[in-house]
């Protein structure tokens, strides 16, 4: 009779089985110059960006016409975000609509940049559109407005989200910030 | 590192729930962009994040009031492949002082650095300082990773109530590894009851935790069937064997263990079955390929020696097919099919092999680069592996990041050379125009109006300004009083001209004098015209004046986009040999464990054809009996 198998085949196979997960905690073992050589790149390549970011802003938007638009939420306890419309004079300017994960992002703290680009000096008026889920899951749509003068140092604004525990309401307004 | 990167995501809760509760009048465009680093944080955009916060540094910091930009930083770069960095920015926020949670947070990210680079006792140090203020998430991290580095020691585990264990999505990883560990130190009953510990959680309603949760299980059944095996208890190994889902990776061990427990209890019949259907799948599977040996093994002991002889057959045809496929696979896959693969889109799945074949190389968000070859699958998990394919990858992605400057570089530049152009060519213009030469004749005119104004007003001379025909009446007047004073002087008598004369000169002086505020007023108004032209041609000169020292900002602009350039150039020429240098290594690994994998088809070949040629020798010797 051939046996075509070792014997005690099958206590390999069951060490196998045993082996498997460990590696999901996986363990780096790369050579710590190759790494350091890699890291050394990538630090460079961040450099290079920022400049670049840099340069091209001064270039975009000079000071002197540039405008900024940021949004923030606080909790969102009564607000679910849905999308953003602003507008300047009444002219469009930017819409957005949000998915799952950036409203997610703006809940826990981060602050979306929405618009950079250039204003003419001179008084200006700014409107913004919010259009989501209000309490008890309605429909729920508001704006904001705010009269800007637009000197000569960037206009910087924030659109502001924030729950009211007092009327249990979400509050919304625009925020001019002075840079300093 | 990539596996790394879902797990940092903890970190953010653990450091920067505080972003929103910053105070607002002192923030500025740095402490705005803190919070914009954080939006592309928690989506996972660490580039961006960097980004944002390596520009808010240049732009004069971030207060780390009520923030931690150190910690968050650190995460991020820990999140980007960045360790040495990261560790740096860690052990800063060590050295400040931070709140306990932060230190803490510092200790166990210090902690998991070190276990990244297989540092057992400096990570276990590290975790320990951790642990009272860390967040719950973190810490149920920080406590797997222990327990982890108490099996890699070899330590005695210490022993956890499975019912206890409450790591949160990192329990059924747990659970698993503590029962593998007893397992492979023999411990088969302690081995089960961390196995049953894992089966008795229900799976996570998380998707991506839940397919993982799934997959545990299923190791885990395969495991105790095994356990049971090794005892010597057939039936409850096959029962275990049972309950894994049978369209999953693991029911080929499972199917594997199902028929040898059931020859390890005597029942070949039964071994046929879950044998058979193995043998049906595809061989890139290792239990396939024993299954191929084992069914005709079954065959013999069942007495059906044609059985066995086909089955044999049929084996050798299928491992020599395979063998082809992993000579044709060896030669196909280079470098250069590597590259190819790494450059795809990250959302998208990549499938490398030809239609209605099985995937090699595939991509997604979920592992760094996964396949659907058990051959490969070994090496793929190692983690050297997939960090250097990390590696491969951001190598990519910071060479097309750079690259995609380039035409905006060129535009920037066409459009600073424009506007130098359009600048020269209105200076010009101006000049031309001769603004200045215009300017200088309007202010000599307003100076003598200004003076002829104050003169007047002071004089009180009404006749200057009156009209023509007044004038004209008032030289003659004026002519004939020098008539009249001639004719007295030669005695005549011109009482009555003189007084006429006055009376004239009295009638035109009230006319005058009537008129005179209006005519003042005119005067003035033309004046004022006059300032309004000087004040344009001096803004007009201002401009210009602006423009002609912008112009000299373009040159610098110009200048900086060149260095640029040149950087970028020469970047993506080192990111290329660093490149080409882990592509290379990457195929050579490849290359290697493939012809491991082929040594062993040789060497079930060989198996088969001997064992083929052994039944036919004893068909033939019980012929010839």
């Amino acid at each position: 009779m051939t046996i075509p198998l070792r014997r005690g085949w099958f206590t390999q196979v069951a060490r196998f089985a045993f082996w498997a997960v460990l590696p999901l905690f996986a363990f780096a073992d790369e050579a710590p110059n190759l790494a350091n050589d890699l890291e050394a790149l990538k630090q460079e390549t961040l450099s290079l960006n920022r400049d670049l970011l840099i340069l091209e802003e001064e270039l975009l938007y000079p000071a002197s016409s540039q405008v900024a638009l940021y949004l923030s939420m606080d909790v969102g306890e009564f607000f679910e975000l849905d999308s953003v419309r602003v507008l300047v004079n009444g002219q469009m300017l930017v819409s957005e609509l949000y998915t799952a994960e950036q409203v997610q992002a703006l809940y826990r703290g981060g602050v979306q940049r929405l618009y950079v680009g250039n204003l003419s000096s001179g008084e200006h008026e700014i409107s913004a559109f919010f259009t989501g889920k209000g309490p008890r899951d309605q429909d729920y749509k508001r704006a904001a407005e705010l009269t800007v003068n637009k000197r000569q140092e960037p206009l910087v604004l924030e659109l502001r989200i924030v729950d009211s525990t007092r009327t249990l309401q979400p509050v919304f307004d625009i925020k001019e910030w002075q840079l300093q | 590192m990539r596996w790394l990167r879902p797990f940092v995501c903890l970190l953010a809760g653990a450091v920067a729930s505080v972003g929103a509760s910053a105070s607002e009048d002192d923030l500025a465009d740095a402490e705005l962009r803190y919070g914009v680093a954080l939006y592309h944080y928690y989506q996972q955009n660490y580039l961006d994040a960097l980004s944002e916060l390596m520009i808010a540094q240049r732009r004069g910091g971030i207060s780390t009031q009520g923030r931690n930009p150190l910690l968050i930083e650190g995460g991020v770069r820990l999140a980007f492949g960045m360790p040495e960095s990261a560790g740096a920015l860690f052990e800063q926020v060590l050295d400040d002082h931070r709140t306990p949670a932060q230190r803490e947070a510092a200790w166990f990210y210090l902690g998991k650095l070190h276990y990244l680079r297989a540092q057992w006792p400096e990570a276990q140090a590290r975790f320990e300082q951790a642990g009272t203020h860390l967040q719950e998430g973190l810490d149920h991290e920080r406590r797997a990773l222990l327990v982890n580095l108490q099996i890699r020691a070899e330590q005695p585990l210490a022993a956890l109530n499975p019912r206890r264990v409450d790591l949160g999505h990192w329990s059924p990883y747990v659970l698993y590894n503590l029962g593998a560990a007893e397992a492979r130190a023999g411990n088969y009953s302690a081995a089960r009851d961390y196995y049953a510990g894992l089966l008795r959680r229900a799976p996570s309603r998380d998707g991506s935790y839940r397919d993982e949760h799934l997959a545990l299980r299923d190791k885990a059944l395969t495991g105790a069937g095994y356990s049971f095996l090794l005892e010597g208890n057939y039936p409850a190994a096959v029962e275990q064997f049972q309950r894994v889902r049978l369209n999953h990776s693991e029911a080929n061990q499972a199917l594997l263990g199902y028929g040898w427990a059931a020859v390890a209890a005597g029942d070949y019949q039964a071994a046929l079955r879950p044998w058979q259907a193995l043998s049906e799948r595809s061989l890139i599977h290792p239990p396939v390929q024993e299954a191929l040996l084992a069914l005709p093994y079954a065959y013999q002991q069942l007495g059906s020696h044609g059985a066995a002889l086909n089955a044999y057959d049929r084996a050798e045809t299928q491992l020599e097919w395979e063998l082809n496929r992993v000579a044709g696979l060896r030669r196909d896959l280079n470098s250069a099919l590597l590259r190819t693969a790494l450059n795809a889109p990250e959302s998208t799945l990549v499938s490398i092999a030809p239609a209605g074949e099985h995937n090699w190389l595939t991509l997604d968000r979920a592992s760094v680069i996964d396949t659907d070859s058990s051959y490969l699958a070994e090496l793929f998990r190692e983690n050297s592996f997939q960090t250097g394919v990390q590696a491969a990858r951001d190598l990519l992605q910071q060479r097309k990041l750079l690259e995609d400057w380039l035409p905006k570089l060129s535009i920037y530049g066409d459009m600073l050379r424009e506007k130098r152009q359009l600048r020269q060519d209105r200076e010009q213009q101006l000049t031309r125009e001769s603004v200045y030469a215009r300017a200088a004749d309007l202010h000599v005119q307003r100076e003598a109006l200004t003076r002829e104004l104050e003169r007047v007003r002071h004089e009180r001379d009404y006749m200057t300004f009156a009209d023509p025909e007044s004038w004209e009446l008032w030289t003659m007047v004026q002519r004939a009083e020098l008539s009249r004073q001639r004719l007295a002087e030669a005695g005549q008598d011109v009482g009555d001209a003189q007084e006429r004369l006055r009376l004239f000169r009295g009638m035109l002086l009230w006319d005058a004098a009537q008129a005179f505020p209006d005519r003042v007023w005119r005067s003035e108004k033309t004046r004022r015209q006059l300032d309004t032209a000087l004040s344009e041609l001096q803004e007009r000169g201002e401009r210009v004046r602006r423009i002609t020292e912008t112009d000299f900002d373009i040159a610098p602009s110009l200048a900086r986009l060149t260095e640029n350039e040149a950087r970028i150039r020469a970047q993506v020429t080192a990111l290329d040999l660093a490149l080409e240098e882990h592509l290379e290594n990457l195929a050579e690994q490849v290359q290697v464990h493939l012809a491991a994998h082929e040594g062993r088809l040789n060497h079930y070949l060989a198996r088969t054809r001997l064992a083929a040629a052994q039944l036919q020798d004893q068909a033939l010797r019980e012929a010839r009996r």
